[in-house]
């Protein structure tokens, strides 16, 4: 059904209310995992920062980069679905996330904005 | 024959063989059961054809327990009772809602729910609904319209249909007028049921009008039908008649509802139309009713989940957020206003309401049927935000200890009004944690969105919403040390004093319980009228 297809770009526009406390952009085009997945870089910047502040244990490079090695943009939906399965989730201001999404969106932040975070 | 009271002399004295007390569903359907019998029925109605402020008044209440509640604010005390303001849901209870369960102390019913669906099939057609059936998979095959697909080991779609919905005053009026038997007396407040002075014997009600007339009904048996929290008031008015066992307005209980969790879906994809309140023409039913039946979509759990995990019932419909879309509660509202203003007189949600309806006004124009447009209109247009509400219905736990008891204060006619002590056990709110996990991952592993819970890790309260669907005041029980009513809906301790209405339930589960009021005061006419036909002899 079509509505299962759902693109995952939850974190767009939507100055609804207030309802939304994560930051919102528009959805990038082009061939990356975050497009894959429909989060733009600004979104994932701050989901990234968000996941990393409430999860400081995921903050060293080494290992958060080697968790999401194997993730492709032709597997990465696959992993996603797995992760929400099998329980591997994460509470991210209140937004229940895969932690393969979290950890994509953390990886995406750049070296810089990750030594923001924990210098 | 309807009679203003107030037309009666004082001290007049009203005989018949049965007397019932409200004319909310449970009474409505009861006198609608006796029409044209051989049964002598007087039907005592508090208020009158609409409200007044003085009738309205004889609710209000001191609530000392959880701040929810709002003992006023959702019953309505005219011709029809608390049907006047009814949204129309209606979904039969479940097994699981019945039976005793671990982790539900208190929670089983004397009764099955093998032995109520005859009654709920009959209460279909009382209420306006369409076919008695609530499989998806069986309205899918009529409809057109799916169910969105989840993993049904963690969330199901329920099903409920909605009622025009029917306002018992208006549409049984006719028959309450022209029943040669039944004679309807507005404006007529039981004060107080006089018994025998071992209380096992109801001998008359004293009755007064605003006018100060005062007057008196006698009759063979006594129904009481005036709703989940005025049958349990009446019964302790009466020198505590029928409580013997300090069991009258213990285990009170309401639904709480709460829209802690949201949905945010993908850029111009929308919800399945099953969940939006769709419409389904009657023509598709091979029916012969031009009304279209409507339905709703829940996303619940599973039966035997609630059960593994001891978990209470509970249902989530979807709500568009959006500030551009009608949500269809204006149209709502606004024909509810329009329909009975006097409707809201003294009650508190008329501005919110009335905000609705100005929210949205440069949408009414054009819509004919809300509820239809309500469905499909929203479903078919993008949700600009992709934000849904996730509101959630929440069953409470049975708790002696939440109850409703005489306050200091007193009405107009000088007896005491109720104080209410609301209570959950803090097991509400784990359940509806649990849920929402549970609903996060199966929208998550369907692909559909992603759920944020605003629900504190460490709340054992449910946070705002409110409470609605008063019930348990006066329960059903086989031990009298659990219950004031047996399972014929006969008081332990008075032989001839039955009740009727959400005051008996059990335990309610989750869903409107207007549909299940109705079956059990069809079962109870059945009963009545073996009784009184003498195939049926009541022990003392």
């Amino acid at each position: 059904m079509e509505h299962c297809n759902a693109r995952r770009n939850f974190l767009r526009t939507a100055g609804t209310a207030g309802l939304l406390t994560l930051p919102i952009g528009r959805a990038i085009s082009g061939v990356s995992l975050l497009a894959a997945i429909d989060i733009d870089p600004e979104a994932a910047r701050i989901i990234g920062r968000s996941f990393l502040e409430a999860y400081p244990e995921e903050w060293n490079t080494r290992r958060l980069l080697t968790s999401v090695a194997h993730v492709d943009a032709f597997n990465v939906n696959v992993l996603i679905q797995r992760d929400f399965a099998a329980g591997r989730t994460v509470s991210v201001d209140g937004w229940v996330l895969s932690q393969t999404e979290a950890r994509l969106c953390a990886a995406a932040m750049g070296r810089g904005h990750r030594r923001e975070i924990n210098p | 024959m309807i009679i203003d009271s107030h037309d009666l002399p004082n001290g007049h004295r009203i005989e018949a063989d049965l007397v019932i007390v409200g004319t909310g569903p449970a009474g409505v359907t009861i006198a609608n059961e006796f029409a044209g019998s051989g049964t002598r029925v007087a039907v005592l109605e508090a208020g009158g054809l609409v409200p007044t402020e003085e009738s309205m008044d004889v609710y209000r209440a001191d609530n000392v327990g959880w701040p929810g509640s709002n003992p006023a604010g959702v019953r309505a005390r005219y011709l029809g009772g608390t049907s006047n303001l009814w949204t129309g849901h209606c979904r039969p209870l479940e097994r699981v809602d019945m039976e005793e369960r671990p982790g539900i102390p208190h929670g089983g019913w004397p009764i099955t729910l093998e032995e109520l669906d005859p009654f709920y099939a009959r209460a279909h057609a009382v209420c306006q609904l369409g076919p008695y059936d609530f499989d998806v998979n069986s309205w899918t095959q009529r409809s057109g319209l799916e169910p969105l697909d989840l993993d049904p080991a963690l969330i199901e779609t329920k099903l409920s249909q909605q009622s025009n919905p029917t306002r018992f005053g208006a549409v049984y009026r006719p028959m309450l007028e022209s029943a040669p038997n039944i004679e309807v007396y507005l404006n007529a407040n039981v004060l107080e049921l006089d018994s025998t002075g071992d209380g096992a014997h109801v001998n008359a009600a004293r009755i007064a009008t605003y006018q100060g007339t005062e007057l008196s009904a006698t009759a063979d048996t006594f129904v009481l039908a005036c709703g989940g929290m005025e049958n349990p008031r009446l019964l302790l008015n009466s020198n505590n008649l029928a409580n013997g066992n300090d069991m009258v307005g213990r285990f009170f209980a309401g639904h709480f509802y709460t829209a802690s969790c949201s949905l945010l879906l993908g850029r111009n994809e929308i919800a399945p139309p099953l969940y939006l309140l769709p419409a389904v023409p009657a023509e598709k039913l091979g029916i012969p009713d031009p009304a279209p039946v409507r339905l709703r979509g829940y996303f619940c759990l599973p039966e035997g989940l609630m059960r593994e995990e001891q978990l209470v019932n509970m249902n989530v419909e979807i709500y568009p957020i959006d500030p551009w879309a009608d949500n269809g509660k204006a149209r709502q509202s606004w024909d509810l206003v329009r329909e009975q203003p006097s409707a809201f007189l003294g009650v508190e949600i008329l501005p919110r309401h009335l905000r609705r309806v100005l929210r949205d006004l440069w949408r009414l124009p054009g819509h004919d049927d809300p509820v239809e447009d309500f469905g499909h209109d929203v479903a078919r247009q993008p949700n600009t935000t992709g934000m849904y509400a996730l509101q959630t219905y929440v069953e409470q736990l049975p708790n002696p200890q939440s109850r409703i008891r005489l306050g200091r204060s007193r009405d107009a006619f000088g007896k005491r009004r109720l104080q209410v002590d609301l209570q959950f056990s803090g097991a509400e709110a784990a359940s509806l944690r649990r849920l929402y996990e549970i609903l996060a991952s199966a929208f998550g592993k369907a692909n559909f969105g992603r759920v944020r819970v605003e629900l504190p890790r460490d709340a054992v309260q449910i946070r705002g919403g409110g409470a609605t669907h008063h019930h348990s005041s006066t329960r059903m029980h086989e031990d009298p040390r659990l219950g004031v009513v047996n399972r014929d809906c006969r008081c332990h301790e008075v032989s001839n004093l039955y009740i009727a209405g959400s005051s008996v339930f059990t335990r309610a589960g989750v869903w409107n319980p207007t549909l299940t009021i109705v079956a059990l005061a069809l079962r109870l006419s059945d009963h009545l009228r073996e009784y009184f036909d003498g195939t049926l002899q009541r022990a003392a």
